[in-house]
């Protein structure tokens, strides 16, 4: 399971790549380059809320790109679990678009990834809690909800 | 009189919350976060007295701690300074610190990553710019080539802070500027060969229709087989597993084709 | 302090009133954007103001534009001057009349903007709402205040995601579902979604935004 993962973090201007089941575990991070562990933590944890929004909207698969001045971040949220991926400005979408599709598809196919989730019950949803967020966002997800 | 305040520092700089309770006559502990870092600044009889900052203490802890434009802060007016790092007048100290974070902001707004490379421009610096030696010290670090603020930070043992501000200084000295972010690179071309390789395999997904396809996408992208940039394969497969409709296949082209990139 | 809060929660206007009625000596300090606005009350009426470097006044207008920031009301502050003689109940009128007209500009460029943005090729619809989720112009498709409400909800993380991550301001963001691709951007202090085509790929929006100048865009003040 680790080493399919590794080959996103091989890529050209990855920085870190974390991997989370819907329940909460972190089923796999990399060690980043240049940030803080427990930053990039965060960091996903605030994308998987994004998740959690999106599914509010429209439930299914979603594909986060987001373009800041300095940097990167990708997301690939699926039913049971979320990848996201923190990059430099200059990698290759299209190539980690590609490693990231090969990867997740052999996830996907692992008999022991499929008992393990197969086991969740969660939704993204859960990682939406008011003690998680500032007020201001928490009415927010009040009103989508 | 309310017993604790609570704010956010986006819209309260640190030094205007300290103003706002020596100005009221507090005393307390008030206590900043930004994402997961936490500091302290605490005020005694009109005086901040003591400051706790990573592994900061006093007035170094106090300086970065003025620097923070984003996160919260709460009062909390039973709290005590366990010691007094903090001799300076208060006065003076804020008004160091406000124009720290002018100086700061400038900085920023020149460097906005500490991750981006600079380089020397081997010029001189500019009309009546004195440079100190700390300038100087991170100028030679540069005649290797291109390095970042957080490259030097390492190289010369400073904060990437620190550095920061040496390189906001050495740029509006004109003596460094921004590098270039890609380095040239020499444009590496894909073997024609690799092009069968990707034929046969389509072929057996797709049926005939495969050669077409590739070519297609090829000129579509501007390129022609004999010279297409190996940096464009990803794109390439992209736009070609687009074209397969059937996603188990779709997926098995995707997997060859990584195999493929990885050989190349 | 007498009163600490946010203007997002409570009006300005009423705080002047409350403060020339009771005929009140004080002090009213807003921070906005990194500028602090005074508006000093004696004798039941508003005599001095500042904002940044202006006073008089020209500060009270500014000040009456500000919708969020945090304020303070502090008791028995004399005023360090007079700039200000007329009475306050005029003064508030002028002043929300100028927000008025402000808020009138700042429509007519935001549904110019919408306007444009919806003609680029494979867009199908444009919102505009603020950070509270609060649509103000709609362009298309009528979304509604769920997805107004995500969308303010996402740019904020994105905001909160782009400071952490030291990766500076939001240039562009795409979110893709499986019928769906929403482009999200920031406009001024609001937050602009443009419903695409799910094959338009986010370079091709952001090309057509830089054509129609949408980063040149400002309401006329």
């Amino acid at each position: 399971m680790k080493e399919k993962l590794e080959e996103i973090n091989g890529i050209a201007g990855v920085r870190t790549s974390f991997l989370f089941f819907n329940d909460g575990e972190l089923v796999y991070h990399s060690l980043p380059k240049g940030l803080d562990a427990d930053e990039c933590l965060e960091i996903a944890r605030d994308v998987v809320q994004m998740g959690g929004i999106a599914d509010r909207l429209s439930p299914s698969n979603h594909e986060f790109e987001i373009k800041f001045e300095t940097g990167r971040v990708y997301a690939w949220l699926h039913l049971h679990f979320n990848l996201v991926v923190l990059c430099d400005p200059t990698v290759s979408l299209s190539m980690l678009r590609l490693t990231v599709n090969v990867a997740l598809a052999d996830l996907e196919a692992d008999k022991k990834f499929q008992k393990r989730i197969s086991k969740i019950e969660a939704t993204r949803r859960s990682f939406l809690t008011r003690s998680n967020m500032d007020p201001e966002s928490w009415s927010l997800v009040e009103i989508v909800s | 009189m309310s017993s604790v305040l609570s704010g956010n520092l986006a819209f309260l700089e640190v030094t205007s919350v300290v103003k706002l309770l020596l100005s009221d006559g507090q005393d307390g502990r008030l206590i900043l976060q930004q994402e997961n870092e936490n500091g302290e600044i605490y005020i005694e009889g009109g005086q901040v007295v003591h400051a706790v900052c990573h592994a900061y203490i006093g007035e170094p802890a106090f300086r970065e701690l003025v620097l923070w434009t984003s996160g919260k802060f709460a009062f909390d007016p039973d709290g005590r300074a366990s010691q007094k790092s903090i001799e300076k007048d208060v006065n003076q100290l804020i008004s160091e610190g406000a124009q720290q974070l002018e100086v700061w902001k400038r900085v920023r707004s020149l460097i906005p990553s500490y991750k981006v490379p600079f380089r020397k421009t081997n010029r001189e610096p500019e009309g009546g710019v004195k440079l100190k030696a700390r300038d100087w010290e991170v100028l030679a670090a540069l005649d290797d080539g291109e390095s970042s603020v957080s490259d030097l930070a390492g190289k010369l043992n400073m904060r990437d802070m620190d550095v920061a501000v040496v390189v906001h200084t050495l740029i509006e000295a004109g003596v460094v500027e921004a590098g270039t972010a890609a380095r040239p690179v020499h444009k590496e071309v894909v073997d024609e060969k690799f092009f069968k390789t990707v034929e046969n395999e389509l072929i057996q997904l797709i049926g005939p229709v495969a050669s077409i396809i590739i070519d297609d996408v090829i000129e579509s992208m501007g390129e022609a087989r004999s010279t297409f940039p190996r940096e464009k394969v990803p794109s390439l497969v992209e736009a070609i597993a687009g074209e397969i409709y059937d996603p188990a296949k779709q997926l098995a082209f995707q997997q060859f084709m990584l195999r493929q990139i990885k050989s190349l | 302090m007498a009163l600490v809060g946010n203007l997002k929660d409570l009006k300005l206007a009423n705080i002047v009133q409350l403060n020339c009625m009771e005929k009140n000596e004080s002090m009213f300090a807003v921070e906005h954007h990194k500028q602090v606005g005074r508006i000093y009350f004696a004798e039941g009426n508003i005599v001095h103001a500042t904002y940044g470097s202006i006073e008089g006044e020209e500060a009270v207008f500014r000040i009456l534009q500000i919708k969020e920031g945090p304020f303070r009301v502090e008791s028995n502050v004399p005023p360090p001057k007079r700039t200000i003689n007329a009475a306050w109940g005029n003064l508030l009128m002028e002043g929300l009349r100028m927000v008025d007209e402000l808020r009138e500009a700042k429509n007519a460029a935001m549904a110019k903007l919408s306007r444009e943005i919806k003609n680029i090729n494979g867009v199908n619809g444009v919102l505009v709402c603020n950070l509270f989720g609060e649509i103000l112009m709609e362009e298309g498709i009528a979304s509604g205040k769920r997805t107004s409400a995500a969308m303010a909800f996402l740019m904020r993380k994105i905001e909160k995601v782009g400071r952490a991550s030291k990766m500076g301001n939001l240039k562009s963001a795409a979110f893709t579902a499986k019928n769906e691709k929403r482009v999200l951007c920031r406009w001024h202090e609001d937050v602009v979604e443009i419903n695409i085509d799910p094959k338009l790929i986010l370079e091709a929006v952001e090309q057509g935004l830089d054509k129609i100048g949408f980063s040149d865009i400002k309401p006329q003040a």
